[in-house]
């Protein structure tokens, strides 16, 4: 990967990321209505907190790339085993957005609802707020989501997670701190040893 | 400007900006998978369709 970025950057006519930024109207508000309808979840007690996680969420901090769906990690407001889900998705479905497979689709973004464990109810309680076309809403930081994504460990977590570590700023003492008190220092070691 | 500066400023950008850039890039993969599946042998119909044409329900592409 060092070799290809450090080729001089050269665009051509049909450069398709030239082309998209050229293309994309700024700061076109397309998760909006999704965040102002999880803003009203939280409101309504049905979640304690949420954050942005996955891919949307490492985006914050990465280059723009493809990612299927909002993930919205929840800390639940009913502990047990359906999580409280069964009355977001009611009041999802009473606001008119059905469930589309694993995701609802609001307003054309599929949102998928994950509740949280240890490491994602950390990291959702440690989210800084941020605000996106005047909502505020919370998104993970870069060092609980390479977390998330080593404990995954699929291959596009990794893509991922190189990302980060190549374009955001990471505290790698926070992330370090992160990794060894939820267990994952080992693994990740393993596969990223090149950024431990 | 290498490609990682490149990069870096395309990581620089506003959040809602990228956001819209992403869906913009799943749009445009969605669109070029399904010309391509057009393009494809529909081995139902033993032809090949025209590119820009739906592809018949249920054959296998």
């Amino acid at each position: 990967m060092t070799r290809r970025s450090s080729r001089p950057y050269r665009p051509r006519k049909s450069d398709f990321a030239r082309w998209l930024v050229a293309e994309t109207p700024p700061g076109r508000p397309i998760l909006a209505p999704a965040l102002t309808i999880l803003n009203g979840l939280k409101a309504k007690g049905l979640v304690v907190d949420y954050a942005i996680g996955g891919g949307m969420g490492a985006m914050r901090y990465t280059e723009p790339f493809t990612t299927m769906d909002l993930d919205v990690f929840f800390i639940p407001a009913k502990q047990g085993i359906s999580a409280g889900l069964p009355g977001i998705y009611g009041e999802l479905k009473r606001l008119g957005y059905d469930s589309a497979g694993e995701s609802v689709m609001i307003e054309g973004v599929p949102v998928q609802f994950l509740a949280t464990d240890a490491l994602t109810e950390e990291a959702v309680r440690k989210a800084p707020t941020v605000t996106y076309s005047g909502i505020k809403t919370k998104v993970m930081s870069a060092e609980h989501l390479i977390a998330i994504a080593a404990r995954a460990g699929r291959k596009k977590d990794m893509v991922r997670v190189e990302m980060m570590f190549n374009q955001a700023g990471i505290d790698r003492r926070k992330l370090r701190d992160i990794l060894s008190r939820h267990g994952l220092a080992a693994s990740f070691k393993k596969t990223f040893g090149k950024y431990s | 400007m290498t490609r990682l500066d490149f990069r870096r400023s395309l990581a620089r950008l506003p959040y809602e900006t990228k956001v819209a850039i992403s869906f913009r890039m799943l749009d445009a993969a969605r669109k070029m998978r399904a010309a391509r599946e057009c393009g494809r042998r529909d081995e139902r119909k033993g032809a090949r369709k025209r590119p820009g044409k739906r592809p018949v329900q249920g054959a296998r592409t």
